[in-house]
């Protein structure tokens, strides 16, 4: 796929508008993404925060139209990508579209590498089947892809298995993959959590500078706020199946606007706060089965009001690219 | 200044062999000769990456390993050589809460019949009617409800399992109490919720923990004293403004680096360590960090490297 027009900054690629994804169990139906929406742009790094069951890897997921279905399901919204509707393409053109044009990398590397083969036939594999190369082309591609994410004697580690390989340099090979046709966007989920702090240190980087290099855009899902303020230029902060605030990086962390943002931001451990005690959100994550009426956060929300339980609030801009989904006055 | 523990040349090794004929016996020194000490009522936190020996020092300090060297004094009295019995005894007195509070709690219990354990275990003679009074007390002051005594442990969160986890711990008023990162399973908003309790219950009932965590985050904000490990060994010891102020070995420098703050208005990321974290099977000769070290020359690779005491106490094991 060649890309055009990349240089204009503000040009969206990615724009998901209104989406709403459920999954139907036994127990009833879970209403893991209530209104979710949100825009990518080209060259652009948007960050996806939100702690544990928010809806964040589902938003990843309905992207790429992964949703396993049974039992879950799109009900409505649109997904553009490059001013197409991902929601009305077939299976057979999405498999164009996956690892062509939007890859994804997972946070843990051990599961999604396969135990069975080595590393350079799975990557040869990709290669093979989302460009239709040649195996002697593939090999070269695979080559080059394990020079540029920094693997050691890339022609030796073809050879080796997941196993033998530690976690950063499984994420290594990951990376290589998910990048070896040039996607236009890359999803990374958690891409680091499983790492040490170095080691974390080092794949951030190297995430960063291949962006950079292929000038795509990023989709980066994390619960770490440290994490975002490091590599993204946007964040949304999603919490119980919506975006809540969304926001240039600078601007949320100095003007946290949503009160759930302000408790996340307030619940890091720092030394300045030695002694005291860190503020916390009360309260847990909401059951999705049975949500809140109004605004999901209400229950927990320290600024609650009347209206806070009756009615959904509407998205506040605050402006042109901060908007903030709650009913108090900015 | 009141020791309550303290452990000299801890040393915990593990074999590994390999071949039926021609047996090649490797040793993973997985804690190498460690000494160091916990004051009554300090929060003493341990740093390091994963693989470098944190969970087995935990595991050795509460015997549940035996140590293959050195001595553990509790209390004024050595441990390594308590009886079975006396062990028990001593469980009284030292608890430990796990990292995974999920695989912690057995499935088929209730939370009373989980809490009622550890009285059970230690024979201890109490009323059904006080005990009951007892495990509500538990449950309060961790900060669960009494209608959760009926229910079992998947119907809990993560947050609530460690309360749980907690619970359990100081369920005999120990004066010990180790966490091996008992925040790591969670989000940060219920992290900061635990490390909220267990601020509270140091107060209350006046404990001294062993705080072991790779998050450097919490341990700056939670400990009152820290040591790094790296590959079993202990490379720094302090206390926390010493370590994050004025980090003197090369290792800790560049670990501290690698935080990714939450602050977008700071300089991009720094990469002060290069390579991956080496096996414990094949240790380098010398310091066991020079592999990886910005600073290393011949001399490293040559000399034993020991902790020296560079201000008043601040030790780090550098001959830079």
């Amino acid at each position: 796929m060649e890309k055009e027009n990349n240089l204009d900054e503000n040009e969206i690629l990615l724009e998901v508008k209104n989406l709403k994804t459920s999954f139907f169990t036994y127990e009833g139906e879970v209403k893991a993404l209530e209104d979710v929406s949100f825009v990518v742009n080209k060259g652009e790094t948007l960050g996806l925060v939100g702690e544990t069951g928010s809806g964040k890897s589902v938003t990843a997921l309905s992207i790429m139209k992964l949703i396993p279905d049974p039992p879950g399901k799109i009900l409505s919204g649109e997904i553009n990508f490059n001013g197409e509707n991902l929601i009305k393409k077939t299976e057979k053109e999405m498999q164009d579209i996956r690892g062509n044009q939007i890859s994804m990398i997972f946070q843990d590397p051990m599961n999604s590498l396969n135990p069975v083969f080595d590393v350079g036939t799975q990557i040869k594999q990709v290669i093979k089947k989302h460009q239709r190369k040649s195996s002697r082309m593939a090999k070269k591609i695979a080559l080059e892809m394990f020079k540029k994410v920094g693997l050691p004697d890339p022609e030796h580690i073809m050879g080796k298995y997941p196993h033998e390989l530690s976690g950063g340099m499984q994420q290594r090979v990951m990376i290589a993959t998910a990048l070896s046709c040039h996607p236009q966007l890359l999803i990374a989920d958690e891409p680091t959590t499983a790492l040490d702090v170095t080691i974390q240190a080092q794949i951030l980087k190297l995430i960063k500078n291949l962006r950079d290099e292929m000038s795509s855009s990023m989709l980066l899902i994390t619960h770490d706020l440290g994490v975002v303020a490091r590599v993204c230029d946007r964040v949304a902060v999603m919490y119980a199946g919506n975006i809540v605030e969304y926001a240039p990086v600078k601007k949320l962390f100095k003007n946290p606007s949503h009160p759930y943002t302000e408790g996340l931001l307030k619940a890091i451990p720092r030394r300045e706060s030695r002694g005291e005690k860190l503020k916390i959100i009360k309260g847990k994550v909401p059951n999705l089965i049975t949500p809140p009426s109004g605004c999901r956060f209400h229950p927990r929300c320290e600024y609650k009001m009347d209206v806070c339980s009756s009615t959904i609030p509407p998205r506040k801009y605050i402006d042109e690219n901060h908007y903030v989904k709650c009913h108090l006055q900015f | 200044m009141d020791k309550l523990i303290e452990v000299k040349n801890l040393k915990k090794y593990f074999v590994k062999e390999k071949g039926l004929i021609n047996k090649e016996r490797t040793v993973i020194k997985a804690v190498n000769d460690l000494s160091f000490f916990i004051k009554k009522g300090e929060t003493f936190g341990v740093v390091g990456e994963s693989g470098c020996g944190k969970s087995t020092l935990a595991r050795t300090l509460m015997l549940l390993l035996e140590p293959d060297g050195g001595e553990i004094i509790f209390a004024d009295k050595n441990i390594n050589k308590f009886s079975k019995n006396e062990i028990k005894e001593l469980r009284k007195n030292m608890a430990i809460v796990f990292q995974d509070p999920h695989s912690s709690l057995s499935p088929r219990r209730t939370i009373k019949k989980l809490l009622e354990e550890p009285f059970r275990i230690h024979d201890i003679d109490i009323e059904n009617k006080i005990l009951k009074q007892r495990i509500l007390e538990l449950l309060d002051i961790v900060g669960l409800k009494k209608e959760h005594l009926y229910r079992y442990p998947h119907e809990f969160s993560g947050g609530q399992k460690q309360r749980i986890g907690i619970a359990r711990a100081i369920a005999l008023n120990p004066d010990f109490l180790l966490l091996d990162e008992p925040t790591s399973a969670l989000d940060v908003s219920v992290q900061a919720q635990i490390l909220n309790l267990l601020q509270d219950l140091q107060k209350k009932l006046d404990l001294t923990m062993l705080f072991i965590t790779h998050d450097l985050g919490v341990i700056e904000y939670i400990a009152d004293r820290i040591a790094v490990m790296y590959m079993g060994k202990i490379i720094e010891l302090g206390t926390v403004d010493q370590i994050f102020s004025n980090p003197l070995h090369p290792y800790t420098e560049a670990l501290l680096s690698a935080i990714p703050e939450p602050d977008p208005e700071q300089e991009d990321i720094k990469i002060k360590l290069e390579g991956e974290i080496p096996s414990m099977i094949n240790l380098p000769e010398g310091c066991s960090f020079s592999s990886r070290c910005p600073l290393a020359d011949e001399k490293c690779l040559r000399t034993e490297v020991e902790l020296e005491e560079k201000e008043s106490g601040h030790y780090s094991a550098c001959i830079k």
